[in-house]
């Protein structure tokens, strides 16, 4: 029975359905995602190009593995050809994109040959086993994973941040290789914060966030919904993912604690943040939330820089800043939210403001919203992948 | 009984009046009663930060009204502190106390209850027009709430804060009568339905680790410790929803702060009880 992959409904995580009270939004980007609810399959386009790379995507029937495909598409990334690989569980699975339908393939050790790109994003045990594996073979991996990020070497990449630490991994050196993509708070952190610290460097970053469920995968995104229905009809919730209910409720990042007491999450921030920046003495602390929305993070974050840093100054900065958006409206008390920017690329930042808790003019306080399948993700990984070429 | 129209009169012979109408109500009725002799718990904003009103939270400042009492057959006015304000020094007061806070860093997670029960109504309501693909019904809230957060609805001031956050700055000082300390909140409404958390990143004078303030916090009254690292078991909105203490958890040491002398912690509340009734009517009984 051919199976066609189902995406999750997205009339409750965009934000360009005509629901949202707020104006029209326009779908970024040229488009031709046709996705709306009960529809079984993606339609997709895409730029064949005969001299683009060979590309693969692993993890394609996952929340960012869909999302892969979406962006690639959008973004007219002109692929050679197209090979779409999971586990064995999804083998045979249809995607249909420009009118072709495609079948998944199962991921094994023969699935790299000839493949220039190949984009991972089904968790760490498979990049850990298949990554080293396609770059032997002359892949150049991008993985979303946590598996290889704080690897020396291994370059850890926001394009916007710090394009220049992959400068020496290119397709046409035809050679093996590996990036990483670094964690979805991360992204969006330091997409709002790197504008800012470039001007006066960021010495104390104190971030509160609130994450969506989209972080823990489709699945997640799904038991929250069914959760939700469940606790309105008076019924309990059902847990398979999180041990607890998550409908109306918010709790501390899922991920394991360390001896420190901040949890796996908190300390993928500080650390990457200090790679990325390339800044091992930066201060970071972090507290991880994981609150009932669908696919946006949020994230509070308090900043105390070197030298003095004015509110207007860090506006105008983050208005020119590529990759993100300005929602800082106090008169309409307009400001991001994980809704409104659901389904967009750029990061949205608001509540610009000095920190009245520290002294002069080198605090300030901002609130910023990311789309964590898209710019936490996928987004980011095309976006290297295209630097690639 | 029978609910009665609050007027001018409604107050012969009143010892004690539980406010929380609202502030524009507050404004008008309270000092009338106060005149006629009552003495009134009010849980609106409108006279918090007056000179000379006690602004109280019994486990925190108590003695701030001792001066009033009902045997006294004197009127006088006590103002609840805001919801956030109660819960966030309900935790962080215990720590204070051994070692003062010079700084403090409050990101809010706030529920619907804190804008009324008509908001937790329209939270309920927005989630199933939402799952059923229907509009959300916007009367409280202007935008979407169900799935979704945003920076809290008051009103922004000159300096970029909204008046949810000025009033944790404000209150904590005058609570603390520190008018020193330095506070930054950020306030932001999430889509629970009746009790706030609050991250809370402190920065003390003199080193406090995390082992004495969880002991500290374990000693303190009205506090709940729920601090298990291995199961992962840290205050959740949930299971703080219709009890009266505040759970702490997620105690630990600043990593970005030099050795001993910074905190984060993770605070939840039931909004409506202790953020509200429940510290109201624990004020009242101090005053018999």
């Amino acid at each position: 029975m051919a199976s066609h992959v189902r995406p999750v409904s997205t009339q409750l995580y965009s934000a360009n359905h005509s629901r949202l009270l707020r104006g029209g939004y326009d779908f970024s980007g040229t488009a031709s995602v046709k996705c709306s609810p009960h529809q079984k399959r993606r339609v997709i386009s895409m730029s064949h190009n005969e001299h683009g790379p060979s590309v693969a995507v692993v993890g394609v029937t996952g929340a960012v593995g869909q999302e892969f495909l979406s962006v690639l598409s959008e973004r007219n990334f002109p692929y050679r050809s197209m090979k779409l690989l999971a586990s064995k569980r999804s083998a045979g699975k249809h995607i249909t994109f420009e009118g072709e339908e495609m079948v998944v393939e199962e991921l094994t050790e023969n699935s790299f040959h000839g493949i220039d790109i190949a984009l991972f994003s089904a968790g760490g045990s498979i990049s850990k086993k298949f990554g080293p594996l396609a770059v032997d073979q002359g892949t150049i991996v991008v993985d979303n994973s946590s598996a290889f990020r704080m690897d020396e070497g291994i370059p850890l990449v926001i394009p916007e941040v710090n394009l220049n630490a992959m400068d020496h991994i290119k397709v046409n050196n035809k050679k093996g290789g590996l990036i990483a993509n670094p964690n979805c708070s991360t992204i969006i952190c330091l997409m709002a914060v790197t504008p800012l610290h470039r001007h006066s460097r960021v010495k104390r970053m104190v971030v509160s966030t609130y994450q969506a469920a989209s972080g823990a995968g489709a699945a997640a995104m799904a038991e929250l919904e069914q959760q939700t229905r469940e606790v309105l009809d008076g019924k309990p919730p059902t847990c398979n993912i999180f041990k607890r209910q998550y409908a109306f409720n918010l709790f501390s990042h899922n991920s394991s604690l360390m001896e420190n007491g901040y949890n796996e999450e908190e300390m993928k921030l500080v650390k990457e943040t200090r790679k990325i920046w390339n800044d091992p003495a930066v201060k970071v602390t972090a507290t991880c939330i994981r609150v009932p929305v669908m696919r946006a993070h949020a994230e509070s974050i308090n900043l105390e820089f070197e030298e003095p840093l004015d509110e207007d100054s860090a506006r105008e900065l983050l208005r020119k800043a590529a990759g993100v958006v300005v929602v800082d409206d106090r008169q309409a008390n307009n400001f991001p939210t994980p809704l409104e920017v659901s389904n967009r690329d750029d990061v949205a930042v608001g509540r610009v403001r000095r920190d009245i808790s520290q002294e002069g003019n080198k605090g300030l306080d901002i609130f910023v919203c990311g789309d964590q399948i898209r710019k936490g993700a996928a987004l980011n990984a095309v976006q290297i992948a295209e630097k690639l070429l | 009984m029978v609910v009665e129209e609050l007027t001018e009169n409604s107050f012969h012979g009143i010892d004690i009046a539980l406010f929380s109408a609202g502030g524009s109500i507050s404004k008008k009725f309270g000092p009338l009663a106060v005149d006629q002799g009552t003495i009134v718990v009010d849980n609106s904003s409108a006279f918090r930060m007056d000179e000379g009103i006690p602004l109280v939270i019994p486990e925190v400042n108590l003695n701030a009204m001792d001066h009033i009492k009902v045997n006294n057959k004197k009127g006088g006015l006590i103002a609840n502190p805001n919801c956030s304000t109660i819960i966030c020094l309900m935790a962080v007061t215990p720590l204070h106390r051994h070692s003062r806070v010079k700084r403090m860093v409050v990101s809010t997670y706030q529920a619907a209850s804190g804008a009324g029960a008509a908001a937790m109504a329209e939270l309920e309501q927005q989630t199933r027009e939402v799952l059923d693909g229907k509009p959300p019904t916007c009367n409280i809230f202007k935008r979407q709430y169900a799935f979704n957060l945003f920076s809290h609805n008051s009103s922004l001031m000159e300096n970029g804060y909204n008046e949810e956050e000025m009033k944790l700055v404000k209150e904590t000082r005058k609570i603390w009568n520190d008018p020193a300390v330095k506070v930054t909140a950020t306030c932001i409404r999430v889509p629970v339905m009746r009790a706030h958390a609050e991250s809370i990143n402190l920065e003390f004078e003199e080193p406090l680790d995390e082992d004495s303030a969880r002991e500290l916090l374990r000693k303190a009254a009205g506090v709940v410790v729920v601090d298990d690292r291995q199961a992962n078991n840290f205050p959740t909105p949930l299971e703080v929803s219709n009890r009266d203490d505040v759970a702490v958890g997620r105690v630990r040491r600043d990593i970005s702060q030099e050795g001993n002398k910074g905190l984060d912690i993770f605070v939840c509340g039931d909004q409506i009880r202790k953020g509200a009734a429940l510290n109201a009517v624990q004020i009242a009984e101090k005053l018999l």
